[in-house]
């Protein structure tokens, strides 16, 4: 049952009138409201009148109508019917009858046909309830070829009965039924619901093995059985790993979750092919983790510790060429503003920001994670001397940021004056 | 609306009453209620403890794990679950037990069980077997409709879309009926009754089936009835109107945080985009929600005019409103400042508005919960929009795949990410079996194994592709990537017209004259296509163009007779049923209604100058249905 915590916490607490007479339901500003709207309402019998009102709080009850005083003859017009009754009733009566949820027999029916006729007629009046409590009944009183034999053209009614058993923790029974009606899927899937519930996590994994060839049948998609023993191994993992874990509880987590201690864990950055069972590259290729994906849980745990040097060399890829290259498999904008939000240096900022081609998003992007060096080359690329001006004058005087800045005019001045004489000079010739 | 017609709406409170009375009224003696934490909210909205009292109720338990302390008759009110009865039936067995052995005799018939809204035979069943019958009395109740606002009622059984579509369990279709036909009975039986949909059907059957049986003595009102028409409609028949993201106030209160019996919870525990998150790839810390009496909003006007002012507007023309309020509130005086943002805002309610205390606390909630979505949905609501439009027009399901891919790691939301996909799915379809694959692999991997059994719960509730298919599905799947075809869900959207065209897009006009506002003119809810074309088609011709090619469309009412017919047909030899006069309509929706379709159908109905009530099993959102299926 759902909300355990909540309910244990609510233990034997009541609201009682006898602490105070005011006591609300609810917090007030719920209760208050509610009460307003009950002195405006109309009159009871302007909404329903009493003989309807009547029938509704008959049929409410689950027994039939007390008897209406009546003359005798009428009372033994109606106990004869009630014998009738007892002895046959139409099929329509009762299907009226378990439609109101009104007391009624069903052991009368007697002949297979009538059995099938109750299901059909059930199944068609469209009352879950009925259709339930028929196909238990023919369950009671067929032989199971029979009883499977009326089931399997009626998909409905094996869904109500498979329901019925599995909230009743009749898994086997609920899984055999579907295997005899060729929904193998399902009958693998309710063995799985049921391995997963238990509490145990020894248990759970015993009892995920057990069902492994339920998906391992050629009829199942393999993707599945290839997903069942990503999570035995898993659990496998985190079950004999639990100490090199501490003080962390992995059990249970879920392949990121558990990535993302196992970066937290790992010593050896530098070294991907680095041999552990809990390595986080290892890790990614085991359960076919994408580059993306891996590279986010990277990025996030990394900062978190303050490890901005691996978080640079995770993507600075030396290539045979000697040279590095940057490769990257998350929207570039995506990781810097990650970072900035994990308060990554200024240095690791204008590392990933250099990455950015275009300098119009560079520039606005270097804006928005306060990049300085990255604001003034952009501006640099875009040889905007008026824009590195103001930006200038936004800079504490006498700063590396301000000098840098200072700089970048300079330069971008002489640029622009040495392309002017070449203009000049080529206007000469 | 009329207010006679209102306050009849209001009526089923009154009945309720009546109904819990009247088996109240057969248990003797001092009693204790014992009642399940879920239904404490839906109990107090119709029944309060003076009334309580007044039927021999001394103390109210929630239903624990521990048994309650056994001093006067126990009456458990519980909702149809066979697993909690359960638990009932062990807390009842030990009672007696301890009980037996100082007092033998005394305990009988002292404990009573009502199950909500109905009593099935398994329950029963387990009685019997459990040795409690003859111990133990059970009853069943229902308290039918339950008012959420002007013109919205619901059922309020949360489990419907879980037993029906997922589960595929029909049981609680007869408790929908029966309250359906009390309905009739309150409001006369409506002349003409659509049907879409299976589960509607069997409902509608069961109704005319109960009420031949049972006949209301009221004549006059099954000649005159309150509602002139009734859609009755399956949930599944437009899920992307639960799926899509509603811009919408009340769209988006429901969408961040839990309702219930109409009102919404705004504690953290109760936010449905955290509560999704893996917490280990989050940046931001975990603000609490310290304020102590912000933690519930009636979603009602009767009170609160902001609420009623603001539900159906454009999120993003609330904000600016309800700043716009408190200024009004705070008087020309005081400092105020144009430029505040929301969390200025809040400090500057909080401490310069002393004065108007309900006003301010009222104003005080809604600053929250705008401070809410704005914080919570604001980082991605765009490119979401775009994604979602791109989704309905089958644009780029290459652009679609990656984002929904980019969503899964940056920003994990178990939910969110599967209302997505299932929307992918229903709109555009012919997902090979990699891409599946590749989606739930990364969806395990991300959340969990054990998540594995609910991609079989979404694909019996049609909202997923069938993950057993072994065969590829690659080669369809290339031939439609490359030639941009209308997929079958474009098809029917056309001919319904649910994706406006860019015309309507671009012209000029008030913002909300086109129902399709409520998805930022992306989609117009099917429901309110039906009902626009019923109440404004002149003729049969007319209606039957725009909506007759809907082959499970079905007919029922006083007019046709107490079969389900074909629509068109029965339209077609009953052509004096048109036009629709009164204009009077009601709308029941089997699996949930969204506040979307309720603020669109809102504009229907001032547009059209009906009345148009909605009422539904609960008031849902797409991350209530994908957790249905879980």
């Amino acid at each position: 049952m759902d909300g355990d915590d909540y309910w244990n916490t609510s233990l034997n607490k009541s609201f009682s009138f006898d602490d105070d007479i005011d006591q609300k339901f609810l917090d007030d500003n719920v209760s208050e409201i509610s009460n307003v709207s009950s002195s405006g309402a109309i009159s009871l019998n302007l909404i329903i009148n009493d003989s309807d009102l009547q029938m509704i709080l008959e049929d409410q009850m689950i027994t039939e109508p007390i008897f209406p005083k009546v003359s005798l003859e009428e009372e033994i017009k109606i106990l004869r019917r009630k014998l009738q009754e007892s002895q046959y009733c139409p099929i329509p009566i009762t299907i009226n009858k378990l439609l109101l949820g009104k007391p009624c027999s069903l052991s009368i029916y007697k002949s297979l046909n009538e059995k099938e006729d109750l299901l059909d007629k059930a199944i068609l009046c469209g009352n879950g309830d009925a259709i339930l409590r028929i196909v238990l009944f023919l369950k009671n009183s067929l032989k199971t070829s029979l009883f499977n034999q009326i089931l399997e053209t009626r998909p409905i009614a094996v869904d109500h009965y498979v329901n019925y058993l599995n909230t009743t923790m009749r898994i086997g029974e609920a899984s055999e039924i579907l295997k005899i009606m060729g929904r193998n899927q399902e009958a693998a899937m309710i063995q799985f619901k049921a391995s997963v519930s238990s509490k145990n996590v020894i248990t759970k994994l015993e009892k995920l093995k057990n069902i492994r060839e339920l998906f391992d049948q050629p009829c199942c998609n393999p993707f599945l059985s290839q997903q069942l023993s990503n999570f035995i191994t898993l659990l496998e993992l985190q079950i004999n790993e639990r100490l090199y874990f501490h003080p962390h509880d992995i059990m249970e987590k879920s392949v990121i979750e558990t990535l993302y201690y196992c970066c937290q864990k790992f010593q050896k950055w530098s070294d991907p092919s680095f041999n552990s069972s809990t390595n986080p590259f290892k890790l990614a290729i085991n359960y076919a983790i994408t580059p993306s994906q891996f590279e986010w849980v990277a990025i996030n745990e990394r900062g978190k510790s303050q490890a901005w040097r691996d978080i640079e060399g995770l993507f600075q890829k030396k290539s045979v060429i000697k040279k590095k290259s940057f490769t990257i498999h998350i929207p570039l904008e995506l990781a810097i503003i990650r970072l900035y939000n994990l308060r990554a240096p200024q240095a690791v900022l204008n590392s990933f920001l250099q990455h950015v081609d275009d300098p119009e998003r560079r520039l606005t992007l270097s804006k928005k994670v306060g990049a300085i060096n990255s604001i003034v080359e952009s501006l640099t690329a875009l040889k905007d001397k008026q824009a590195l001006e103001d930006f200038k004058e936004t800079l504490a005087s006498g700063t590396a940021e301000y000098f840098y800045t200072e700089k970048a005019i300079i330069n971008l001045s002489n640029t622009k004056s040495l392309l002017g004489i070449r203009k000049n000079s080529n206007a000469t010739s | 609306m009329d207010i006679a017609l209102e306050k009849k709406l209001s009526g089923f409170k009154q009945i309720a009453l009546e109904k819990l009375e009247n088996i109240l009224l057969t248990i003797l003696g001092k009693k204790d209620l014992v009642i399940s934490p879920d239904l404490i909210r839906i109990l107090d909205s119709f029944a309060n403890m003076t009334w309580l009292k007044s039927k021999g109720f001394d103390r109210i338990f929630k239903l624990s794990s521990s048994p309650p302390p056994k001093t006067k008759v126990l009456v458990f009110m519980i909702q149809a679950d066979l697993i909690t009865f359960k638990y009932v039936c062990d807390q009842i067995s030990f009672l007696k037990d301890k009980h037996s052995s100082f007092d033998p005799g005394e305990v009988l018939k002292d404990f009573h069980i009502i199950v909500i809204p109905n009593l099935f035979f398994t329950f029963q069943n387990l009685l019997e077997t459990e040795g409690l019958h003859g111990i133990v009395e059970l009853h069943r109740f229902s308290w039918d409709f339950i008012k959420i606002d002007r013109n919205l009622l619901s059922l309020e059984l949360p489990q419907v879309f879980k037993e029906v579509f997922v589960r595929n369990d029909k049981s609680l279709l007869s408790s929908i009926a029966s309250s359906l036909r009390i309905f009739n009975i309150v409001h006369g039986r409506p002349k003409f009754i659509v049907s879409y949909g299976e589960n509607s059907d069997k409902i509608l059957s069961m109704v005319s089936r109960m009420e031949s049986m049972r006949k209301s003595s009221a004549k006059e009102k099954q000649d005159f009835p309150d509602f002139h028409a009734m859609i009755v409609m399956d949930r599944n028949k437009d899920f992307p109107s639960c799926l899509l993201t509603p811009v919408t106030y009340s769209g988006l209160m429901v969408e961040l945080f839990e309702t219930k019996a109409g009102i919404l919870s705004i504690e953290n525990e109760s936010n449905k985009n955290k509560s999704g998150k893996i917490n280990i790839l989050n940046v931001e810390k975990d603000q609490m929600n310290d304020e102590k009496d912000i933690k519930t909003l009636r979603m009602c006007g009767n009170s609160d005019e902001i609420y009623t002012t603001n539900k159906y507007r454009h999120f993003s023309e609330v904000v600016n409103l309800i700043k716009w309020e408190s200024k009004n509130l705070e008087g020309e005086k005081n400092k105020y400042s144009r430029d505040m943002n929301i969390e200025q805002m809040k400090e500057f309610v909080e401490k310069n508005l002393p004065k108007v205390a309900a006003q301010k606390k009222i104003l005080y909630k809604h600053l929250v919960i705008c401070e809410k979505i704005v914080q919570e949905m604001s980082g991605n609501f765009e490119r979401q929009q775009n994604i979602e439009d791109t989704i309905l027009r089958n644009d780029n399901k290459k652009q679609i795949l990656n984002y929904i891919h980019e969503q899964l790691y940056t920003n994990a939301h178990q939910y969110n990410i599967l209302c997505l996909i299932c929307l992918l799915h229903i709109c555009v379809g012919g997902l090979s079996s990699d891409e599946v694959n590749k989606f739930v692999g990364g969806y395990l991997n991300t959340f969990g194994h054990k998540h594995l059994e609910m991609f079989q719960g979404l694909m019996k509730a049609k909202l997923f592709p069938d993950i057993n298919q072994v065969s590829s599905k690659n080669l369809i799947g290339i031939a439609q990537s490359t030639i941009p075809k209308k997929t079958q869900f474009q098809i029917h959207a056309g001919k319904l017209k649910m994706i406006p065209g860019d015309e309507i897009g671009s012209t000029a006009g008030p913002p909300m004259a086109c129902p399709s506002y409520v998805f930022n003119g992306n989609f117009i809810p099917l429901v309110v296509q039906l009902a626009s074309a019923l109440l404004q088609a002149k003729d049969a011709t007319e209606l039957l163009s725009k909506v007759g090619h809907l082959e499970q469309l079905k007919l029922t009412g006083s007019f046709i007779g107490d079969d389900l017919e074909p629509f068109k047909d029965a339209v077609l030899s009953n052509l004096k049923i048109l036009p629709i006069k009164p204009r009077t309509l009601f709308i029941f929706i089997v699996g949930g209604v969204t506040y979307a379709e309720t603020a669109a159908c809102s504009l229907i109905e001032s547009l059209t100058g009906s009345t148009i009530v909605l009422a539904s099993d609960q008031i849902t959102s797409g991350i209530d249905l994908m957790k249905a299926a879980s």
